[in-house]
């Protein structure tokens, strides 16, 4: 049986025996689990829509979604892990059904090292991520941003270990291009 | 997942990593989102998920009770049709304990129970 915390135990409590009290139904220890991992969830969405009032619903159906299956959760520590997976599948929904006639996979559709970026593209980070083909920015985001290896992006986002490399390699000489060489 | 790099000077071996973009989106992952207002949305969410589901509930069990008591003359009709043509078609169940073959057979149970129960 697992005891709620209150709230103030909350706030010091580490993540896994909040993990343990939402997994019991607590909808506070829930509540801070949102706090907790909120801005992460948020940053990640931004990132790849660059809306941020879509990034928020997006992350939004992840913390509804998690809430639903949170009992899955094999262990508290993995929480993180888990969350993250969940907020990469509900982008990756949110792609498919918007594009299904296209195949984000491919790289053709990854523009052309040739082509100018423009003086925004050049100044801005995330508009220059914009302009990459959503797989690939999906793949460059998590390796980037999240810092995961090229097998957890894999086993992530169900897209074969090969076109993970190649998709990190090209959209970030591409990156590396728009950003003027960082400059 | 799990596997978080700390810093990206622990590469694993066959993935390209730029340390250069890498500084880039460390610098612009640092900025801080507010939390309530976010926090409270999706609280407020889960609360409505949860008064949906019990409306389901509430309407599941009002239907299946309905459909219950809609069935149960003809339900309560067909038993006990069923019970009587039982009754009437077969040899009183008392009767049967009563035979011959009844005690024979209560008696190989019996001694099997029995002799299970000593070992």
């Amino acid at each position: 049986m697992i005891r709620a915390l209150s709230q103030s135990a909350l706030i010091g409590a580490d993540e896994s025996s909040i993990v343990m009290c939402a997994i019991a139904g607590d909808d506070n220890a829930y509540g801070e689990l949102v706090r907790r991992r909120q801005c992460a969830i948020r940053q990640l969405f931004r990132r790849l829509c660059r809306d941020p009032a879509l990034a928020d619903d997006l992350a939004q159906q992840t913390f509804l979604q998690a809430w639903r299956a949170i009992h899955t959760v094999k262990s508290p520590a993995a929480f993180g892990g888990w969350l993250k997976r969940l907020a990469v599948n509900v982008w990756l929904q949110r792609v498919r059904a918007e594009q299904p006639w296209k195949n984000t996979d491919s790289l053709d559709t990854l523009p052309e090292q040739g082509t100018q970026p423009s003086v925004a593209e050049r100044l801005d980070l995330d508009g220059a991520l914009a302009t990459l083909p959503p797989d690939v920015r999906l793949c460059i985001t998590l390796a980037y941003a999240e810092h995961m290896s090229h097998r957890e992006i894999g086993e992530a986002t169900g897209i074969p270990l090969g076109t993970v490399k190649s998709h990190i390699t090209r959209g970030a000489a591409r990156l590396r291009q728009l950003l003027g060489a960082y400059a | 997942m799990n596997g978080k790099r700390a810093d990206h000077g622990d590469q694993i071996p066959g993935e390209q990593f730029d340390p250069e973009l890498a500084a880039l989106f460390s610098e612009a992952n640092e900025t801080p989102l507010e939390a309530d207002a976010f926090t409270r949305a999706v609280l407020r969410q889960i609360e409505q998920e949860r008064r949906r589901r019990v409306m389901y509930q509430v309407g599941g069990t009002i239907a299946a009770l309905s459909a219950g008591a809609f069935a149960a003359p003809f339900v309560g009709k067909t038993t006990f049709d069923a019970v009587v043509w039982l009754t009437q078609g077969t040899p009183p169940a008392a009767a049967m304990f009563t035979t011959p073959a009844a005690y024979a057979l209560a008696a190989v149970i019996t001694w099997r129970i029995a002799r299970r129960g000593f070992r």
